[in-house]
């Protein structure tokens, strides 16, 4: 079967999934529902040779799709090197705080953290989906660790397991 | 203890919930069919501009219709070839000739001097590929009276160090123009020759001059520079390969003009005329007021002579019998004040001479004039600017009728229609993805 009755019940399935990985990529939930309607959109044409299993290519879509928009929409953007105010305490600190750090990752920095560390894919996984080489992902995600320590501190003892 | 991926999973939490989305699938076939709409588009766009370019540079190349062999004849015009003409060894010889044009020719990467030819019977342009020729000036090619042979100066291999800026030029050569064979006749040299003439005597035999460069690369300035050992003139026929020395008074050497019946005109000024079979019988005369070389026409008979007279050209023409051991006693021909050349008697009162048309900053053309009346007839117009000394006439048809012939093609550029194809298909490139990122999924 791979007509509009698998594609709906893969929707059905997985959109939710898709959501959160697109919610941690974009930080917003308005943009993750907009990735997320115009990824799936997108392996629609594809959609028959790809049923039997969807997940990586609509994961591939989604990936650049969030880093195209990433690069459409910087320009509009007003960068600063000072974060807004971070609640001092309390139990939404912490997911603001990764929030935000994540914010200031390079979008494919963010991708590779998103994909290695929530998504659990492999580095050769991680690799396909972004379309480079694995020693890109390993460098990437180093740097990208790194920079959460410096804007996360207390992620530091988590990230030591990871960082290794 | 937490993770980077409990870290995360808490922050994903917050993400929208999920659940079915109806209408998804509608619009991915939607957005599918407008993303293959819009390539269509664009790739038939591409191919129309392909196929434009491709049409254009048909119809710019395209050669003219051309009349069925007729009687060979002059064309009414000369036109100078677009560089980028092809050539006969692609178009294969084009038969009798009725001129060689001198042009520039073009490759893709260079520019060289080239001589086109002019088909006598049907007007049709292509470059000769004359094997290993070597363009030395005005000696350096030579057309047959009757069109049917071209010859001309080949480079090779020397001796010793070759005086390469020079060619090296190492013999002369004929070409056939109606079967393409070429037959060369090498000179023995160290250095390479330096061409002094190279003039038809009667449609079957060449008669040419050249000096022994002295020095070749390797040697020094004025050695490279200077002559020496003279050959004298030569008489070769290329059908039999028989070549004579030719005695002329006081071993003049650069031959002016010719009978086309085996007599030629020697020495600057015109010294004398000989025969190439009975050279002990030359016609030593002088020539009044007479300016610039090649310039001067001889009679079938080697009896009346005709030339731009005075110290500048273009000036009035002169005209006057030959006679043994005197000095030309002459006429001006009458209303003739702006000739540059005289190319040839066509009857006992006509000479073809070349002017330019109505006297003033204009084309130059060929015309007939009665030497008594001064009354001038246009036999065929040069291409502009070249005041008609480039091109060379097949003698034998300038008495004839001419033919009104087409202009060759003018082949646009071959680089420029490779970069406009490729700036089309970039375009349509370009094209592409703007489209198929515009198109909102």
């Amino acid at each position: 079967m791979s007509g509009p009755e698998s594609f709906e019940e893969y929707v059905a399935a997985r959109r939710g999934a898709l959501l959160r990985t697109a919610y941690l990529l974009t930080g917003h939930r308005e943009d993750a529902e907009d990735l997320v309607q115009v990824a799936l959109v997108k392996v629609v044409p594809r959609w028959g040779r790809i049923a039997g299993d969807p997940e990586p290519y609509v994961r591939k879509v989604l990936v650049h799709e969030s880093v195209n928009r990433w690069r459409r929409r910087r320009w509009r953007e007003v960068h600063t090197d000072r974060l807004p105010e971070a609640p001092v305490a309390g139990p939404g600190a912490d997911r603001v705080a990764l929030q935000q750090a994540l914010a200031r990752l390079a979008p494919r920095q963010r991708a590779v953290i998103v994909l290695r560390y929530y998504d659990d894919l492999t580095e050769a996984e991680t690799a396909r989906v972004l379309g480079v080489a694995v020693g890109t992902v390993k460098s990437q995600a180093r740097d990208a660790l790194v920079r959460l320590r410096e804007l996360v501190p207390d992620l530091g003892h988590e990230l030591e397991d990871v960082g290794r | 203890m937490t993770t980077l991926h409990d870290r995360l999973a808490d922050l994903a939490d917050d993400a929208p919930p999920g659940g079915p989305a109806p209408g998804l699938w509608e619009r991915g076939r939607r957005y599918h069919r407008q993303r293959r709409a819009g390539t269509l588009v664009i790739a038939a766009a591409v191919v129309l501009g392909l196929i434009a370019l491709g049409s254009l540079d048909w119809w710019r190349a395209r050669p003219e219709p051309m009349p069925a062999n007729g009687a060979p004849a002059l064309p009414q015009r000369i036109w100078m070839p677009s560089p980028w003409l092809p050539g006969t060894d692609e178009t294969g010889p084009l038969g009798q000739l009725a001129a060689l044009q001198p042009a520039a020719r073009r490759s893709w990467t260079a520019v060289h001097d080239g001589v086109a030819g002019v088909s006598a019977t049907t007007g049709e342009y292509a470059f000769l590929d004359l094997p290993d020729l070597v363009l030395t000036g005005l000696p350096g090619i030579a057309l047959a009276p009757d069109g049917g042979h071209v010859a001309y100066w080949y480079s090779g291999e020397t001796a010793k160090s070759p005086n390469s800026a020079t060619g090296p030029v190492v013999g002369l050569a004929v070409y056939d123009t109606s079967t393409g064979a070429v037959v060369r006749h090498p000179v023995e040299t160290d250095h390479g020759v330096d061409p002094v003439s190279l003039s038809w005597a009667d449609p079957a035999r060449v008669v040419y001059a050249y000096y022994q460069w002295a020095g070749g690369d390797a040697d020094s300035d004025m050695e490279r520079s200077s002559g020496r050992d003279p050959s004298g003139l030569r008489v070769w026929a290329p059908s039999s390969g028989r070549d004579d020395p030719v005695r002329s008074p006081g071993g003049a050497d650069d031959v002016e003009a010719s009978t086309a019946h085996g007599q030629v005109l020697v020495g600057s000024g015109g010294s004398a005329i000989v025969d190439v079979d009975r050279p002990d019988h030359a016609v030593r005369f002088t020539v009044p007021n007479h300016g610039f070389g090649n310039t001067t026409a001889i009679d079938d008979h080697g009896t009346w002579i005709a030339w731009p007279h005075g110290s500048s050209n273009p000036g009035p023409i002169a005209y006057g019998r030959i006679v043994e051991g005197e000095r030309v006693d002459y006429q001006e021909v009458p209303g003739t004040r702006r000739a540059f050349s005289v190319r040839a008697w066509l009857d006992r009162h006509h000479v073809a001479a070349v002017q330019r048309v109505g006297g003033g900053i204009g084309p130059s053309a060929l015309f007939s004039i009665d030497v008594r009346t001064g009354t001038s007839t246009e036999i065929l117009r040069y291409p502009l600017d070249t005041y008609g000394t480039t091109t060379l006439l097949a003698t034998d048809l300038i008495g004839a009728p001419t033919a009104e012939r087409p202009a060759p093609p003018t082949p646009l550029d071959p680089r420029k229609v490779a970069g406009g194809a490729v700036a089309v298909v970039l375009g349509g490139l370009g094209a592409l993805v703007l489209w198929r990122r515009r198109v909102r999924a």
